[in-house]
């Protein structure tokens, strides 16, 4: 009885000091965002939400932010477009060859980051690509792509073909089985993958430290920029607003997908 | 009728499947594709590169003493991070396999939100805590204890480097004690075996295959990562990642630079090959 209540109290003890260790670099910039000062102190020593007001002004952050914004935005949408289409490719593949097809595209997860963005910079360099949008985006959709194709040729049911075949059977043609049929099915899917393209794209900095350029700053990049080299409180304060933005989107999102398999299956499957 | 392994089938799939390759092609392959030549291209201060074929740029990353360092550091820092991460992961997973069904969700939750903060607003969270006068110092000064000097150590990217990783590692050896059946444990307990050794003789084995992968997944990530080194570690602390970063943006030495990333992938690649090999035999002597 005695030696039961031990381990509980240690297994307790144990549980609280992992969440603190993980939670504690969030904790801490949240923080620092309320300072009055324009010191880094934690626990703040006036609040205050002057950073808030200072940040959301200024153009340093808001352009960047609206970068990151829109290319998230593209990227989500070719990622689901493309990885639906992929996805239910990958269901119709005879059984030969298809894992080698498979392995083709979910690649560029295996590959780590700073190989697959310094690669990236060559390449755009030699075809005068470097320090746009378009090459974010390309760089970020190669390594979002293969996510939503996983998740779509996942969560798809499995007696997919089947219900093409009904359909067909009963008299739809390929493209109205395609609409009316495919598309319904893996929809749930599709959304849950597409979502967390736009999450991956937005919170990107390994690729985008390579492929961002004067004409387009992400906001991941800015911050790392001005983490090197100058020290006020604004960084924890964009930190604290992007986080802010994260939880709403998750909130919402939780009621259409589930979050948590999405995760696991991203953490089962390798790198960020 | 459309059915599996019919030809309008196979043709459609092949017809959907084009543009996804298309796009991996001019994003992915052909990028990798031309910087592995690169890499044993000959350097040239004017015009970048040369078109001589070299084993040269590998030569270097395998024998000045820079780069010998960074491999040192390199593999220092990954196996620092990977048992750290293991370590704690274990005994998470555990926790997460014993608690009910509600607990759990509520710790996996935990484990893995901080996945959706981008890994530079952590790096600047732990940059924070372990500053000179960060909390960290102030509340050792509150015991009289201190200060430490963390900020700007390898210990500092130990630490954020376990923390980003954790749930990299937990998540397979949750995964794989959730397949050790039950039976087997309450099998052990009739026949004598204490609790603990039960656990050790018992769960311990059949967890292993789940420790190896979460610890290659830690190893890995934590090999190939810059962000948190170029954040938190000393300017003269030489890692292959670094190192790598440092000879396309400063040097401007690319071939240099390719070498040094494909010598980084091939060592993490080469790891995971012989762990994964000494599990077989390991299993395969033990007959489990």
């Amino acid at each position: 009885m005695m030696a039961t209540r031990t381990v509980g109290v240690l297994r307790g003890t144990f549980v609280a000091i992992v969440l603190l260790f993980i939670l504690a670099p969030l904790i801490v910039v949240v923080g620092v965002s309320f300072n009055r000062s324009p010191f880094v102190f934690f626990p703040p020593r006036a609040l205050s939400l002057h950073w808030y007001g200072e940040v959301l002004r200024s153009s340093a952050w808001t352009g960047p932010l609206a970068t990151s914004a829109v290319v998230a935005a593209i990227v989500a949408g070719f990622a689901g477009l493309l990885g639906t289409v992929s996805g239910l490719a990958l269901a119709r593949w005879p059984v030969r060859g298809r894992q080698m097809i498979e392995l083709a595209l979910l690649a560029p997860i295996f590959i780590p980051g700073i190989l697959t963005g310094m690669a990236l910079l060559f390449w755009l360099g030699r075809l005068q690509l470097v320090g746009g949008l378009a090459g974010l985006v390309l760089g970020h959709l190669v390594i979002t792509v293969p996510y939503v194709v996983r998740t779509v040729y996942g969560g798809m049911p499995g007696n997919l073909m089947d219900l093409e075949a009904a359909a067909a059977t009963l008299g739809a043609g390929p493209v109205r089985t395609f609409v009316r049929v495919s598309v319904p099915l893996v929809l749930p899917a599709v959304s849950a993958g597409t979502f967390f393209a736009f999450l991956l794209s937005f919170d990107n900095v390994t690729i985008s430290l390579f492929l961002a350029g004067p004409r387009a700053v992400t906001l991941p990049v800015q911050i790392f920029n001005y983490v090197q080299f100058s020290n006020d409180p604004s960084v924890a304060a964009i930190s604290t607003v992007l986080m802010l933005a994260t939880v709403v989107a998750l909130l919402g999102a939780e009621r259409f997908i589930s979050v948590r398999q999405l995760v696991s299956r991203r953490t089962l499957g390798g790198r960020a | 009728m459309a059915g599996v392994g019919d030809d309008g089938t196979r043709a459609r799939a092949v017809l959907l499947i084009v543009p996804i390759l298309v796009v991996l092609t001019l994003g992915f392959y052909a990028p990798l594709g031309f910087f592995l030549a690169l890499s044993f291209l000959r350097y040239d201060p004017a015009h970048l590169y040369l078109h001589q074929w070299t084993f040269a740029n590998y030569h270097v990353v395998l024998a000045e003493s820079t780069y010998r360092l960074g491999l040192f550091n390199t593999l220092r820092l990954a196996l620092a991070v990977a048992a750290c991460t293991v370590v704690l992961g274990y005994g998470i997973a555990v926790v997460l396999w014993r608690s009910t069904p509600g607990w759990r969700n509520v710790l996996i939750t935990a484990l893995i939100a901080p996945l959706f903060v981008s890994v530079i607003i952590r790096t600047y969270g732990w940059l924070i805590i372990f500053d000179n006068r960060g909390p960290l110092n102030e509340m050792l000064r509150w015991f009289s204890l201190g200060p430490l000097h963390i900020r700007s150590t390898l210990t500092a990217v130990v630490v954020a480097l376990t923390e980003v990783e954790l749930p990299f590692a937990t998540l397979p050896i949750f995964a794989a004690l959730s397949q050790v059946d039950r039976a087997l444990v309450e099998a052990a307990a009739t026949l004598g075996e204490p609790p603990l050794r039960a656990f050790a003789r018992v769960v311990v084995p059949l967890s292993l295959p789940g420790v190896v992968t979460g610890g290659i997944l830690a190893f890995s990530l934590a090999a190939s990562s810059f962000v948190e080194p170029l954040v938190l570690a000393p300017p003269n602390l030489f890692l292959l990642a670094t190192l790598a970063y440092d000879d396309i943006n400063q040097v401007l030495n690319w071939p240099l630079g390719a070498a040094t990333g494909f010598f980084l992938f091939a060592v993490a690649l080469l790891l995971t090959a012989v762990s994964v090999g000494a599990l077989r035999l390991t299993r395969g002597g033990r007959m489990v």
